[in-house]
């Protein structure tokens, strides 16, 4: 198992990896941002009655006018010091739009993750014990087609389905407007709010505004949970441990779920840090099509009016939670599985 | 190639691979032959009428500008080929050199060149071609460059992995010490070992560069319309999706997944052959 | 799997179902909810210059003057009367007595004057602070406020006037450079950065502010970008003042407490389709800007909801960079001006929707006439072959558009009006495409030659739909007329000026109806611009049935306080 020190030993060497790594994906956003055609200034002003000095003097304003690497030096030691900057679309600090935003993204990531890894689970177990039956050769079909189901239109299909022709569920949005209206948002996690609230009205709305979304950025990547899961029930089924539960008189069920289902977990949660990449892709698509109001349609609208700051911010936002959820994962795999230590 | 091919693929036993190939091939033949198939001119004829759906004259319906949809599908599909295949032809090519650099010449080199690749393998892909073709600007090339940079990490594991791996054989060892050429070294003894996972890596690529693809066009960051795609029709499609013209986002829908399903086909279908006893478990 | 894990998996879903269920009779009458696809982008007076964000600041906050319901004439508010010298450039504004902020404090000339002061120095980079550049000084004598051109107020001297000696604090006085018949439009624009803001409340005078108290029927009580603003009825004194000024009915409502309604949110939404289900579902009360066509047609067949279309004052058009080949050419641009089809534009596009636009000045506004040809497609064949092109010949060019800031239906308009151009057989169009900022960045630099553009007026006079390309920025909106090349267009530009400078020069209604048809007619001669479709689409409300008091005008003003539910 883990001593302290060796998990603090590990985290530190994780950590001198990590930040070469914000640091490359800050400097190539940095100067792809640049090289590219496109002001920002001019981005913001909009073809309005400005004369050229006018220019020149906001994009003094905004650094614009010194050396690129000049631009650069200064930004990293603003970087170090937690300053994001001030975006140009919003006025405000970058740090604080992303913070007001980020905890709906991550709040559909986790439950669209929470669907991924039930849907997955549930089938890939019940594919490895059914194995080569009828119900395992649909459950391999959905698993290899669910890569090739772009995200942004299966949302449409249930939009179309769910929110058109049955209406039960909304089609846009984290809250109804009536109730947003007397609500006061404490963590900005709605769910986690509406826990503390003890609000079960409250509850029930968010998980209905939830629900679609959710659901469409989890069915994708409940594939390769469901491949993931299903190999590795199948390998254990086949290991001994499992052979002597069964022998020592445990039934079946019992022998499925408890044994095999603990070790079947640790592939998955090694899989869990790369999807999270995936998934903050497929979150960007995800909360176009259903309106959230989230970090992706920030950036996406950042992109759209040339916000330098506000690009580089989320990027480097994005790269530190990714780092972070991996160590997390890390973490975590180091509890399941009793081979690993640090 | 196709001699490897054919001598290990037993298409009854290959099912998943012989059903990819044959998706593949059917859109790439459609494409190619797009202006013998396709009923209707895919931008200029608008004489449809308005919104109708689907009817012995437009199978697939016509969209708000009376364009006939089926027509559009059919040319969209050269866009999704075009754009997919040669981005991770260049991914293959450039991951395949860097990945050989690095592992073949190692040190703070290997380190260095690996910590890059991470880094852009860690960070959500969809993320980084949408900031690279908004600055880039929409077009044909850029849209290509874009999504390419995306997938060099893959191929970069993969060659780097495989180099490492062969190094530390013998039979590199004594080619080295003949005197023969780094060049020579790789094309003769690592391209052949590597090629069979190459592939199944391209292909999966691909699967995912044609999804990619339509994401970027479905946000408005793909090829200026009229030009004919289907993620751009999708988002077209997604106007009148309230309205009931289903037809308008279900073909272009079902087009990608069924493109890059099959190119995912082709992927597990090479995974299986490099690694029979994974078949079982995976597939 | 075991019987147990059955069971609670049963249990959640009938817990969850249920929970779902019991959510349907959620109603708080007192609440008025409003969607929208528009969005704030930064509440800051001197840099925000869009819809939606000056719609906010004119829940809360006011001006010296204001368009009532249904009137495009500039009407008292914070000003109860104003008179002006016989100049022209001296105004003299007698304020209104009794008004007080949302934080208690009064209002007076003091912080007329500072909050626009302020303003001028700041001068944000997207506000819309040029608008009222042709002031020069503000005084409540003896204090007083310079702002010669290229000269600010400094921050030091927005601080020594608040504590400066006044004779009247209800009397502002404006001086401005040179006579402007545009100058009381400009000041009733709902928002341009002539506001009342408390000094007590605000930040200091230096910096953008995001917190201020305005003297508004409401008062902003929370904001959270890109989903929702909240309002609450204002404990000041603008019922008092403001309910004898507004016309009937909305006078009575207001005296007897029906109107304003004691709190309202507005909710954005991130297209038409959302905005439209939010309508639909009964999520809010109200769906205003802006709705695609097709949920507008399907929203009107639909007996729980009522659809209400007001005139709109906004117009889409294309613009030529005039000294930039093939388009210095006014045969070229004359040619294309007689292939666009309108019609067909408006029906296939916007369901026939959107009216078909033959004048920069829309219909609707004084001094309006359909000034360009309807589409014929052999005048425009032969100013072709007058530009020396033919079908062996033909002429290649490049319509640009962008993608999102005029909404999803750009691709659209640019498909047809491709199809329309190569309908003649000697046109050949690529279309391309470029994001906001770059599009802005290359039409200002003058290399996009024949682009679409769209246009809001800052203020509700023919003047704010001409001299802005003809002769005020024709570098910033790209026609570069003032830098013609040809002969032809150098007298255009010539003619332009003489007419628009002479229509400011004077408030004689007649004469200046006289130099702005003349400048219309000058305008479809001279083809710099080609007025497309005039966008009422954007000018629709959908609500339910039992709200009432919304009203749509030619200012597009969306009053929040007007509206109310039976």
């Amino acid at each position: 198992m883990i001593s302290v020190g060796g998990l603090a030993r590990y985290i530190v060497t994780r950590l001198a990896v990590t930040v070469p790594m914000i640091l490359f994906l800050l400097t190539f956003v940095f100067f792809l941002l640049r090289i590219m055609p496109g002001d920002p200034v001019l981005a913001m002003l909009g073809g309005r009655n400005i004369s050229p000095q006018l220019i020149e003097e906001y994009r003094a304003r905004l650094g614009l006018n010194k050396p690129l690497l000049a631009q650069y030096l200064e930004y990293l030691s603003k970087i170090l010091h937690g300053d994001f900057g001030t975006s140009t679309r919003t006025g405000k600090k970058i740090l604080e739009d992303i913070l007001l935003r980020f905890p709906a993204t991550l709040e559909l990531a986790i439950f669209g993750m929470l669907v991924a890894i039930l849907i997955g689970l549930w089938s890939g177990t019940y594919a490895a014990i059914h194995s080569d039956r009828p119900a395992d050769h649909a459950i391999r079909i959905f698993n290899i087609g669910s890569f090739a189901i772009p995200v942004f239109w299966i949302g449409l299909v249930l939009q179309l389905i769910f929110g058109v022709w049955l209406k039960w569920f909304p089609v846009a949005g984290r809250l109804d407007p009536k109730i947003a209206a007397s609500f006061q948002p404490i963590t900005r996690f709605y769910i986690l709010d509406s826990l503390i609230m003890k609000d079960p009205q409250l509850l029930a709305d968010i998980l209905k505004h939830l629900a679609m979304p959710s659901f469409t950025l989890g069915l994708v990547l409940s594939g390769l949970i469901g491949r993931i899961s299903r190999s590795s029930m199948l390998e254990v089924i086949d290991k001994e441990y499992v052979t002597t539960a069964r022998s020592k008189g445990l039934t079946e069920p019992k022998v499925n779920y408890k044994h095999a289902l603990r070790n079947a977990l640790i592939p998955i949660v090694t899989v869990m840090g790369l999807q999270f990449a995936i998934l903050m892709g497929g979150a960007i698509l995800t909360e176009t099509t259903f309106s959230w109001p989230g970090l992706a349609r920030y950036l996406v609208q950042s992109v759209d009016s040339r916000d330098y700051m506000a690009i580089q911010g989320a990027v480097v936002w994005i790269a530190i939670l990714i780092s972070t959820v991996s160590l997390i994962i890390d973490i975590i795999y180091s509890f399941l599985d009793p081979r690993v230590r640090y | 190639m196709v001699r490897w091919l054919t001598k290990r693929i037993h298409l009854r036993k290959q099912r998943l691979l012989a059903i990819g190939i044959t998706v593949v091939l059917i859109f790439v033949l459609v494409t190619l032959l797009a202006p013998w198939i396709a009923p209707y001119d895919p931008v200029n004829y608008m004489g449809g009428g308005r919104l109708e759906p689907p009817s012995a004259s437009h199978l697939m319906g016509v969209d708000n500008l009376g364009r006939d949809v089926l027509s559009r599908i059919i040319y969209g599909g050269r866009i999704a080929l075009i754009v997919a295949v040669s981005s991770v032809l260049i991914s293959l090519s450039l991951g395949s050199l860097i990945g050989w650099i690095s592992g073949y010449y190692g040190g703070l080199l290997d380190r260095t060149l690996s910590l890059l690749m991470d880094s852009l393998y860690s960070f959500p892909s969809m993320i980084l071609a949408i900031i690279m073709v908004a600055m880039l600007g929409p077009n044909l090339l850029n849209m290509i460059i874009s999504i390419a940079v995306v997938y060099i990490p893959s191929f970069f594991r993969v060659v780097r992995g495989q180099v490492l791996q062969l190094k530390s054989q013998e039979f590199v060892e004594a080619a080295h010490a003949l005197g023969a050429a780094d060049l020579r070294i790789v094309l003769l003894h690592i391209a052949p070992n590597t090629i069979n996972s190459m592939m199944a890596v391209s292909s999966f690529c691909i699967a995912d560069a044609i999804l990619t693809e339509a994401a970027l066009s479905f946000l408005g960051f793909g090829l200026p319309p009229p030009t004919p795609d289907w993620g751009f029709d999708i988002n077209t499609g997604q106007k009148f999706l309230l309205s009931g013209k289903w037809w308008l986002i279900t073909f272009p829908g079902l087009m990608i997944v069924l493109l890059s399903l099959g190119f995912g086909l082709i992927g597990e279908g090479i995974s299986d052959l490099l690694n029979p006893k994974r078949k079982r478990k995976l597939a | 799997m075991s019987l147990r894990v059955r069971l609670i998996g049963i249990a959640v879903l009938v817990l969850a179902l249920g929970l779902t269920l019991s959510l349907g009779a959620l109603t708080q009458e007192n609440v008025l909810t409003i969607g929208t696809t528009d969005k704030i982008t930064q509440l800051v007076f001197a840099n925000s210059y869009d819809y939606w964000t000056w719609h906010t600041f004119q829940q809360v906050t006011g001006t010296l003057v204001t368009l009532q319901p249904g009137s495009t004439e500039p009407s008292p508010s914070l000003a109860e009367s104003w008179s002006v010298s016989q100049d022209g450039t001296v105004w003299t504004f007698n304020l209104r007595k009794g008004v007080t902020f949302s934080d208690g404090e009064e209002f007076n000339c003091q912080a007329m004057a500072w909050s626009i002061g302020r303003n001028i120095y700041l001068n944000g980079p997207e506000g819309a602070v040029g608008l009222i550049n042709m002031i020069r000084e503000l005084s409540c004598p003896p204090a007083k406020l310079e702002a010669e051109p290229g000269v600010k107020p400094t921050p030091d001297e927005l601080a020594a006037f608040l504590d400066a000696r006044v004779d009247d604090p209800y009397k502002l006085i404006i001086k401005i450079t040179k006579p402007d018949a545009t100058f009381l439009a400009r000041l009733a624009d709902p928002i341009t950065p002539v506001m009342a803001t408390s000094p007590v409340s605000t930040t200091p005078a230096d910096q953008f502010e995001t917190t201020f108290a305005g003297t508004g029927p409401f008062r902003l009580v929370e904001l959270v970008a890109e989903e929702r603003t909240v309002y609450e009825i204002c404990p000041n004194t603008w019922k008092t003042w403001a309910c004898p000024l507004l016309p009937e009915p909305h006078r009575t409502l207001c005296v007897n407490s029906t109107i304003p309604m004691p709190k309202v949110v507005e909710v954005f939404y991130a297209d038409s389709a959302s905005l439209r289900a939010a309508v639909e579902a009964g999520e809010v009360d109200v769906g205003y800007r802006s709705f695609y066509a097709e949920d507008i047609l399907d929203l009107q067949r639909n007996p729980n909801l009522q659809v209400l279309a007001g005139p709109s004052l906004s117009v889409r058009y294309i613009v030529f960079t005039v000294n930039m080949p093939p388009f210095d050419n006014v045969h070229v641009r004359r040619a294309i001006s007689y292939a666009v089809d309108r019609d067909e534009l408006n029906f296939k596009v916007f369901a026939g929707l959107n009216a078909p636009l033959y004048s920069m000045v829309p219909p609707g506004l004084w001094s309006h006439i359909d000034a360009f040809p309807t589409r014929d497609l052999t005048k425009a064949v032969a100013e072709l072959n007058t530009a020396g092109y033919s079908a062996t010949n033909p002429l290649e060019i490049t319509l640009w558009y962008t993608p999102t800031h005029y909404g999803n239906t750009e691709a659209d308009v640019a498909a047809i009006l491709k199809a329309n151009l190569e309908a003649t057989e000697i046109i050949k169009v690529k279309v391309q495409v470029l994001e906001w900022g770059t599009y802005v960045e290359r039409m200002s630099e003058g290399s996009l030659g024949f682009f679409l553009l769209g246009w809001y007026p800052d203020f509700i006079d023919p003047d704010n739909y001409l001299a802005p390309w003809l002769t005020e920025s024709p570098e910033g909106l790209g026609t570069y007329l003032n830098q013609a090349t040809s002969g032809y267009d150098q007298s255009c530009y010539d003619q332009f000026v003489d007419l628009l400078e002479g229509a400011k020069e004077t408030t004689d209604i007649g004469a200046r109806t006289a130099k702005y048809e003349a400048a219309q007619r000058l305008l479809a001669d001279c083809a710099v611009m080609i007025p497309l479709w005039q966008n009422n689409t954007q000018a629709y409300a959908v609500a339910q049935k039992n709200v009432k008091g919304i009203i749509l005008d030619a200012s597009m003003n969306f009053r929040d306080w007007l509206i109310y539910k039976e």
